[in-house]
């Protein structure tokens, strides 16, 4: 489930690192679930170890994933996802996209509020 | 790790490098990107010690690599054209090897040669060129490397042979902390792997970057001005190159910043967008970039 796009501006250890993150708010990875080691995502994805190693470091410091020696690493029991400036503009920037995309084609405010609600029903509930 | 300092070489008549500079550091990955004939082959046969540095040091491991079998015996060189006795069979290259290398294992051979399976009486000139390639890597990652210095590797392997060559590279890096200069015109394989890109032109390095700072700094834009197009937009020194193509512009940034972006609204566009580029355009634009100057 995880993949890199190398044309993308976004540096290939956040591509992974949002990735996992979705993942987790999809439930796609539940809590306790283990991750590739470095070495397989790294051979799985032909990429540098580096950038795994790098990519898990920062989920560690947010505190989403954790490492056991010797055992391997897991997602954590009770992830809290942050808001982080900078991410919160990139989502504008995004929605600003689709509001504009959907007005060219005639939806309305009320139709296009139906859709993201829809959305997060699929996600489970509005709290996550 | 591999030092280079003030490297020059000249072969004939002609300056090959001039003042090549840097460094890798262990399990790290540096790729050497340039056009033909840029140096990149010379720069990789003075850190094999092939040649004699003119001026300047190459150093691996804080010691002189010209002329010192001691740090040659722990260097794996897989050279863009390989010469191996054609006659011989891979067997017989394996005891050639042993008596080269103090640190070669021939178990190590075929533990790679699972994944390879060349039949050990095949003579050398009855491989193909990938195979060939294949026995190379196989041949360098047995001495048991420190330091792996590979020419365009990749070069003439079919997608499936490639991507199997690159994970045994980024296995090794992981597991054993192995220094790696890796030169290609396969700019897409590079940019996956690499921790950082060097780019040569004219026999000069012309920038080294981390291949994140590099997403970074250099991106592309378009965007249409419909009050007029700012008129100094291509000297602006954030800017590398500007097209355009009918009312759109594109933008290549050499410097993408918060202030860019300010200056770009303050025209007002009616669109500024980034669009996807890869490390090829990247290097091309550099390539350019590095003409002009």
């Amino acid at each position: 489930m995880l993949h890199v796009d190398v044309k993308s501006s976004k540096p290939i250890y956040e591509q992974i690192k949002d990735q996992i993150k979705e993942g987790i708010i999809k439930g796609i990875f539940q809590p306790g679930d283990k991750l590739p080691s470095v070495r397989e995502l790294s051979t799985m994805l032909t990429i540098n170890p580096n950038t795994v190693s790098k990519a898990y470091q920062e989920l560690e410091r947010e505190k989403a994933i954790e490492t056991v020696r010797g055992r391997g690493t897991f997602i954590v029991e009770d992830y809290r996802p942050q808001l982080d400036q900078e991410r919160l503009q990139e989502i504008s920037d995004l929605l600003r996209k689709v509001v504009v995309e959907a007005h060219y084609l005639g939806l309305s405010k009320q139709q296009l509020e139906q859709m993201v609600d829809d959305l997060y029903a699929d996600l489970g509930g509005e709290d996550q | 790790m591999i030092e280079i300092s003030k490297l020059h070489k000249r072969l004939g008549n002609k300056d090959v490098l001039t003042d090549i500079n840097f460094t890798v550091e262990p399990g790290r990955i540096f790729g050497l990107v340039g056009e033909n004939g840029a140096g990149k082959t010379t720069l990789i046969k003075c850190v094999t010690g092939v040649y004699r540095p003119e001026q300047g040091a190459v150093l691996i491991d804080g010691k002189n690599v010209y002329d010192n079998p001691a740090v040659k015996e722990r260097i794996g060189y897989v050279a863009d054209q390989n010469r191996y006795f054609p006659s011989y069979r891979i067997k017989e290259l394996l005891s050639f090897y042993a008596l080269a290398y103090p640190r070669f294992s021939s178990e190590r051979f075929w533990e790679l040669n699972k994944i390879f399976k060349l039949p050990a009486t095949a003579r050398v000139k009855e491989l193909s060129k990938g195979m060939q390639m294949r026995l190379t890597l196989m041949l360098s990652l047995s001495i048991r490397p420190d330091i792996l210095v590979l020419d365009e590797p990749t070069s003439g392997l079919d997608p499936l042979a490639k991507r199997e060559v690159i994970n045994l590279l980024l296995q090794e890096v992981e597991s054993r902390d192995v220094t790696v200069l890796i030169s290609s015109h396969h700019l897409g394989d590079l940019e996956r792997i690499c921790d950082t890109i060097g780019i040569m032109s004219q026999g000069q390095m012309k920038s080294i970057h981390s291949l994140e700072e590099m997403k970074l700094q250099i991106r592309k834009l378009q965007a249409v001005f419909p009050q007029g197009t700012p008129a100094d937009l291509a000297s602006w020194p954030e800017v590398l190159a500007v097209e355009k193509m009918g009312r759109v512009h594109y933008i290549i940034t050499k410097q993408y910043c918060a202030d860019l972006l300010a200056k770009l609204n303050q025209a007002q566009p009616l669109v500024l967008e980034e669009v996807p580029l890869s490390l090829e355009d990247m290097f091309i634009y550099a390539a350019k970039e590095g003409y002009r100057q």
